[in-house]
């Protein structure tokens, strides 16, 4: 455990040394919340209320939901291990005494931290700035619930990654696979724009996959639209796909290490 | 100009070898692109089950609108490509190469890629713009048609003079790619009418960062709404800023420090 400490406080200072580009980052993603706080608020000036959403439940699914997403993001380990895997510096990593899976999720969460708080940081001026727009849950049980709910929201979200750069194990290129399967998971998880303002086929079908419950189920209860009963069983789902991807990823580890080359070494 | 000409069709024969070798990965990347437009148009017909107009718009001219968004972001995506390649060139060095090749460094730095996909994409845009205007129910005429080009140019002007700058800030900052990212992601706020923001804001991305220049003039100049006087601005704009960008990447190159080469 120590050593996957160590991986996690590097992984935090190197990232120090990026810390203005990393900031950049955040800022930039700013202009999508700008337009998005805009659009709403042009669509409630003519209506009240839309599919069930009064006006600051919407800000507030917009302004919370861009933390969420924020602070759920590993920011691209799948072209990392791609890379690892065709330059051969995966075997430098196998001859370790450490899990290669293992060593992803610690740079992942060394890496985190300075996006995180530069998030949080922006997340309460904004909150600040819209009080009155917004509607703010202290309830703890909730607040409790969410925060164990975005945390294996991250690690299903950071499996999911690993999953997809494993798949360069047999193809030689593939950031056109992650890049259409993490447009594909934001629309399906409700980021894009909350997802029961579609017909109830798309909601239906959603449930049937985890991101789901890594954006949109969390902000419903957050916005109380659902019940702390419905939200425990939200978790036990997340948990649930947590476990299937864990497995899916040793699997697909075990096939593909038989498939590698070390080519590049 | 001939021997630019042939360097640039060589490049994009390169380009399009290496899209046609990895076909799994390029066809994921156009059907990426396909869902995420495709997602957005839902958006926009799920807001117009709401309301009749935005901002005194139709849902069609809203289309229309959000369909020049992407035929801008698509054709700088196409031509611009080779510029998230410029930070690492800067970082590890590899502008030293560059610059002894006998072409002009920001020419091959802007298009030594080509992104093809993105030219096939320009298809389902235009398919889009076709019928959005097919719904408006305006007859055009060759004056919208001309005037809509023309700003589409000058709007072109503007986004190569900003991937200039984004690279010149490049070579000062070295570490600083996401320059070009706060270039993307500001893109996003021509989505929509430029009316629907408050005041300063539309004089922010008019003036400061002329997002709605680039994508909002050309669609309101199609559909006769531009005053002679906003286009006469735009376009004595962008040759000015085009003439700014060329200066500060002439100036960035004397601080270029050949980093790790």
């Amino acid at each position: 455990m120590k050593k996957y400490w160590k991986i996690i406080t590097n992984e935090f200072q190197r990232h120090l040394a990026y810390r203005a580009n990393i900031v950049s980052y955040s800022f930039g993603h700013l202009f999508e919340i700008i337009s998005q706080i805009v659009i709403w608020t042009v669509i409630f000036q003519g209506t009240s209320m839309i599919k069930g959403y009064t006006y600051p439940e919407m800000m507030t699914y917009v302004i919370i939901g861009w933390f969420i997403l924020f602070a759920t993001s590993n920011y691209g380990f799948e072209e990392r291990i791609a890379k690892d895997i065709h330059q051969g510096t995966l075997s430098n990593m196998i001859v370790k005494p450490m899990s290669y899976v293992r060593y992803i999720i610690a740079v992942s969460m060394g890496r985190v931290v300075i996006a995180l708080i530069t998030v949080a940081v922006i997340e309460t001026v904004l909150i600040f700035l819209l009080r009155n727009k917004i509607i703010i849950n202290l309830d703890p049980a909730t607040l409790l619930l969410m925060l164990f709910m975005l945390l294996v929201a991250f690690f299903i979200k950071l499996l999911f990654s690993i999953l997809i750069g494993l798949i360069a194990f047999w193809i030689i290129e593939i950031s056109g696979t992650y890049f259409s399967l993490n447009i594909f998971s934001k629309f399906m998880s409700g980021a894009y724009f909350p997802m029961n303002l579609l017909p109830a086929v798309f909601v239906n079908i959603s449930l049937f996959f985890p991101f789901i419950y890594t954006f949109f189920i969390p902000l419903q209860l957050y916005l109380k639209k659902i019940t702390l009963i419905e939200g425990l069983r939200g978790l036990g789902v997340e948990l649930l796909w947590l476990f299937l991807l864990y497995l899916l990823i040793k699997l697909v580890w075990h096939f593909g290490l038989k498939k590698y080359e070390a080519a590049g070494v | 100009m001939k021997k630019y000409l042939i360097i640039w069709k060589t490049l994009t024969g390169l380009a399009t070898s290496s899209y046609l070798t990895n076909r799994v990965d390029s066809i994921s990347y156009f059907m990426g692109k396909l869902i995420r437009l495709s997602f957005f148009l839902l958006m926009i017909i799920v807001i117009f089950n709401k309301t009749s107009d935005l901002v005194g718009y139709g849902k069609y001219e809203v289309i229309f609108f959000f369909s020049t968004f992407n035929l801008m972001d698509v054709l700088a995506q196409a031509f611009f490509r080779g510029i998230y390649f410029f930070g690492n060139d800067i970082k590890n060095g590899n502008f030293d190469f560059i610059l002894t090749k006998p072409i002009n460094a920001l020419f091959y730095s802007l298009s030594r890629l080509t992104d093809i996909l993105d030219f096939i994409f320009l298809a389902p845009i235009i398919g889009l713009l076709i019928y959005s205007i097919s719904k408006i129910n305006i007859s055009f005429t060759f004056i919208n048609y001309a005037s809509y080009f023309t700003m589409i140019v000058f709007g072109l002007l503007i986004i190569m003079a900003l991937h200039i700058i984004t690279a010149a800030i490049n070579i000062i900052a070295i570490e600083s790619e996401a320059a070009i990212w706060l270039y993307r992601d500001s893109m996003t706020i021509g989505r929509f009418p430029p009316e629907i923001f408050p005041g300063l804001i539309q004089i922010i991305f008019t003036v400061a960062m002329p997002i709605i220049i680039i994508v909002s003039f050309p669609a309101k100049a199609f559909l006769g709404i531009l005053s002679l006087r906003a286009a006469l601005f735009a376009i004595l704009y962008s040759v000015l800023f085009f003439a700014l960008s060329l200066l500060i990447w002439k100036k960035s190159l004397k601080h270029y420090s050949s980093a790790s080469s």
